[in-house]
């Protein structure tokens, strides 16, 4: 296992390489890779265009994980996901032949575009790391990560992830439209490398990330900022514009994918400053808005970006004065 | 106090789509009220006296068996008092509907009013900053013999808390939901001050509060050496700016 400057200088790696292929969003790929980091799985939501698809690609090449895409669309079945069983006439038998779910790292482009019977079918993988058919249970390889991508803006024809499922989602991020000289710098790139394909070095592979996993659990966690992750969970199910808050698995996560984080950071604790940097993307997703205020501004965002102004965080108890603080 | 953007942004939608429904109502209302000729066909009606007005001839020659008409009878006097009766309900309809529209209206502004986007009140603003450098550079002795005091990771933390309450004695708010690292940086960034020299304190003051493991003397001696350089940087960046004028 390695240890925990090791594992920054690691992880940095990742992310400079990945910043080779996705311009000007080091801030979103950061806490893509603190999900990662952190055993889970990631849900990019955002408006096309916006490299999600690349980075998902990206990532799999610098964490040198199998990559497979699976294009959620309304007819996908289950069994297009998991495998199935098919008769093999020259032996006489029914083998199951595997899906692309086994694999690494499983890009699911526009989940949100499939029924709610497939997007189901991913639960078990996502959560047991396993998937049953007819009866037959098979382990998912290790590590195994679903980088999933939905579109905000059209809702026709499209299924919303249910509150259960988004759950099982770690963090949910939002890349956003680059600035103006970040934009030129795509373009830039573009002409440079005179090709459209974009390939990232492969800098860690399966069983390294296996490693730096392992190593997020020597990252210390004091009780102040354990407990500063709980109270973050339990005010958003206490604030008055939320018909449903996040649930422990909401806490628990808060505190996993900051220790991430703080790896990320190059340091071995974590600081409330961690914990306030990965909220908005492990907390928003998990929070229902209640649905009378459909019309108003309110939404999952500006209740958790109020929580963060209100919750109390942890700090060292001052005197009460310069003279007395000493 | 909220800000006039946050609370229009608040208020924008609600009264328009109410006020887009009390329109529509209107149209709606309106369209209905506008008197309509009877269309009758004359075979199933026999011995009514036809006016002359003939619907106008189809295309290819086709005329259709339609005319229009005016009925003088006692049947056709019912029929004006149905649709008196039928204007009436209608015009009360109207009422009702305004009535709910009116109150969905209230409703939204009342509910914009309470769920007003409330903006943060804890960013540093308004200081006096010659009362911020004065506080910094005549406390900052006090601080370095904070910081010599106990293990280093004990004057690391010392030493911060007597920054953070210095801040906090020359008016800087230290808002509960703000890290003590937000707060203080936030401050310090006002002067010009090296970037490096506040990452320096707030690296070292996090590792000692919130770390397990123990901090050396080399980090006490330069949280030391950031703490003189940060009294110098805010000297001089309060005299490159000159003292306030008087009169």
């Amino acid at each position: 296992m390695s240890d925990i400057p090791t594992a920054h200088r690691r992880v940095t790696a990742v992310l400079d390489e990945v910043d080779t292929v996705i311009v000007g969003k080091r801030g979103a790929t950061e806490v893509v890779l603190a999900g990662i980091l952190a055993g889970g799985h990631v849900l990019m939501e955002d408006y096309p265009g916006l490299g999600k698809t690349l980075a998902a690609r990206t990532f799999a090449q610098a964490l040198g994980l199998d990559f497979t895409r699976a294009q959620f669309t309304p007819d996908l079945l289950p069994s297009d996901l998991t495998g199935s069983f098919v008769y093999d006439q020259g032996r006489g038998v029914f083998e199951f032949r595997r899906g692309p779910v086994f694999t690494g790292l499983l890009l699911a482009d526009e989940i949100n575009r499939t029924p709610p019977k497939t997007q189901a079918a991913l639960l078990e993988a996502m959560q047991e790391h396993q998937v049953t058919v007819e009866g037959q249970t098979f382990p998912l390889p290790q590590p195994f990560h679903v980088l999933a991508t939905a579109n905000p803006v059209e809702y026709e024809g499209t299924y919303p992830l249910p509150e259960a499922q988004l759950d099982r989602f770690l963090v949910r991020v939002a890349f956003g439209y680059p600035g103006a000289d970040d934009e030129w710098e795509v373009l830039g790139r573009r002409m440079a490398r005179r090709r459209e394909e974009q390939q990232a070095r492969q800098v860690v592979d399966a069983a390294e990330l296996l490693e730096l996993q392992a190593t997020m659990e020597d990252v210390t966690v004091s009780p102040e900022v354990g407990r500063y992750c709980v109270g973050l969970a339990r005010a958003t199910r206490e604030h008055e514009h939320t018909l449903m808050g996040a649930s422990p698995r909401g806490s628990l996560a808060l505190l996993l994918v900051g220790r991430a984080y703080a790896v990320v950071r190059g340091r071995d604790y974590v600081t409330p400053d961690d914990i306030k940097a990965v909220a908005p993307a492990v907390l928003e997703h998990r929070v229902v808005i209640r649905p009378e205020l459909w019309m108003s501004e309110v939404s999952s965002r500006t209740v958790v970006a109020e929580l963060l102004r209100t919750v109390r965080t942890p700090r060292t108890a001052l005197a009460s004065g310069p003279s007395a603080a000493r | 106090m909220p800000s006039t953007t946050a609370v229009t942004s608040t208020l924008g939608r609600q009264p328009a789509i109410a006020a887009i429904g009390v329109l529509s109502l209107l149209a709606v209302v309106w369209a209905a009220a506008v008197p309509r000729p009877e269309y009758v066909i004359p075979s199933l009606r026999p011995g009514l006296e036809v006016d002359q007005e003939v619907a106008p001839e189809g295309f290819g020659g086709f005329t259709p068996d339609v005319v229009v008409e005016r009925d003088p009878t006692p049947g056709a006097q019912t029929s004006d008092v149905v649709a008196g009766v039928l204007g009436w309900g209608a015009f009360a309809l109207f009422g009702l509907f305004a009535a709910v529209c009116l109150w969905c209206l209230a409703r939204a502004v009342l509910a914009a009013r309470r769920d007003r986007f409330v903006p943060p009140t804890d960013a540093v603003t308004d200081l006096d900053l010659d009362a911020l450098a004065v506080a910094v550079t005549t406390g900052s002795s006090a601080r370095i013999d904070a910081l010599s005091a106990g293990t280093p990771a004990e004057g690391v933390v010392a030493a911060w808390v007597h920054l953070e309450a210095t801040l906090r004695d020359a008016g800087v708010a230290l808002s509960p939901s703000r890290t003590a690292t937000e707060v203080t940086l936030d401050a310090l960034r006002r002067f010009e001050v090296d970037p490096g020299t506040l990452v320096t304190l707030a690296d070292l003051y996090r590792e000692a509060r919130w770390s397990r493991h123990p901090l050396t003397e080399e980090d006490r001696a330069r949280a030391e050496e950031a703490y003189r350089a940060l009294e110098a940087d805010v000297r001089g960046s309060r005299q490159q700016v000159g003292p306030p004028s008087r009169g």
